[in-house]
């Protein structure tokens, strides 16, 4: 069978999660962002975003319990359902898959909960500062994230992203706009 | 007397108060006549939806920008610009081209905030935000960047691309950056006698850290002309 785009990037994530391979899932999560934007679909965006999550999953020694065998068996099923349903499904029923898999992250936290941001969400912010240093703007990372912006713009003030590109206007030149605000 | 009006988004809003710096507005409101204008969608952004939802983190800084406009320190400005809003974000995201799909880089809030100072005739902006900054400045930048990023040949459809110039033509904009060098220069820092460069310094730092887009070689370099 044809093996499209999202459905190739689905078993790479499936494969990457079933052999607990951090590092592959941490590639796929760029490269799927990055095919995110530039094709801009939900579902697109949202493999990205689990990839992520997943590889943070597979990465903590508390997610990889025996107790929690159940749940990695529960996501891998609704993994191999989105492989074989990504291209046929209409967009609104393929995400509702994607919310059975965050439901069934948000209840391994539940087990030990440590943070006040879920896996879930720092996910999402990831990707949202991804897609802004990126080139898309913050109200774009935010509406297709769902992360405010405020938390977007805090946590990409702490990256190199703005370090990384020359601004088309000096500090200077951008005092005398200033300036004539005030008159000068 | 000419009253100076500058149109902010949320995006400075949001690093000014997350620095604890958003009193340099009011300071700078009562030396100069400056009317700092908002759209509703920033108030929606800043005070009633982390109100309403009770997003707990921004809730102070909701509060801040809720009492900025009702001592009337931030004018909130409602124009209905929606049309124009909807054609703006139309040509804004068919310009950049990548394996034959348009970008999708601008988001109606940041459209409507254009348009909002295209109807009002203000042309200066505060920004922090960089996509919309950098798309208005230099889109050619832009499409560099992006080609950078992904690794592919970017396209620039010319139509939009000049309809979108001639739609900002006269347009300026400054970030909170410049605000804060602003406040510097008038005084607000005089507190900190000989310590009000470092201070500065630090309030420049702290804004970036806050999410403005101002790099470290910019702000060393402004801070070491600075007497």
């Amino acid at each position: 069978m044809y093996e499209t785009p999202l459905r190739h990037f689905v078993n790479d994530i499936l494969l990457g999660f079933k052999n607990r391979n951090q590092k592959k899932l941490r590639k796929l999560n760029d490269i799927i962002l990055k095919e995110a934007v530039l094709h801009f679909t939900k579902p697109t965006f949202e493999l990205g975003v689990f990839a992520y999550i997943l590889s943070k999953l597979v990465s903590k020694t508390r997610f990889l319990k025996k107790q929690n065998d159940v749940k990695f068996k529960e996501i891998e099923a609704i993994l191999k359902d989105l492989s074989k349903n990504i291209d046929r499904l209409p967009e609104s029923q393929c995400l509702l898959l994607f919310r059975d898999l965050e439901n069934d992250i948000i209840q391994l936290e539940e087990e030990d909960k440590r943070y006040i941001t879920n896996l879930d969400t720092k996910g999402r912010l990831k990707a949202a500062a991804l897609l802004y240093a990126q080139g898309v703007s913050i109200g774009v990372a935010s509406d297709v994230t769902g992360i405010n912006k405020q938390d977007i713009q805090s946590y990409a003030g702490k990256t190199r992203m703005f370090d990384r590109l020359e601004e088309p206007i000096s500090i200077k030149d951008r005092m005398k706009i200033a300036h004539k605000l005030i008159g000068g | 007397m000419k009253i100076y009006d500058i149109l902010c988004d949320s995006s400075s809003l949001i690093s000014l108060t997350d620095s604890d710096l958003e009193s340099i507005i009011p300071f700078l409101q009562k030396k100069f006549p400056i009317r700092f204008l908002i759209p509703p969608s920033v108030e929606y952004e800043m005070v009633t939806r982390p109100i309403d939802s009770d997003l707990r983190e921004f809730l102070f800084s909701a509060f801040k920008i809720k009492k900025d406009i009702n001592n009337g320190v931030i004018t909130k400005v409602s124009l209905d610009v929606d049309e124009e809003t909807q054609k703006l974000l139309r040509i804004a995201n068919n310009i950049f081209f990548a394996k034959g799909k348009p970008l999708r880089i601008v988001h109606l809030g940041e459209a409507a905030m254009i348009a909002t100072a295209k109807k009002l005739d203000v042309n200066t902006l505060l920004i922090d935000e960089r996509t919309t900054r950098m798309l208005i400045e230099n889109p050619f930048q832009l499409k560099s960047h992006f080609e950078n990023e992904f690794k592919v040949n970017i396209m620039m459809q010319k139509k939009n691309l000049n309809d979108f110039i001639d739609y900002v033509r006269g347009m300026e904009i400054i970030r909170s950056s410049e605000i804060v060098i602003l406040g510097y220069e008038n005084d607000f820092f005089e507190g900190y006698n000989d310590l009000k460069v470092d201070a500065l310094r630090a309030a420049l730092y702290k804004i970036k850290y806050s999410g403005c887009s101002v790099s470290f070689e910019e702000i060393n370099s402004f801070i070491g002309t600075v007497k």
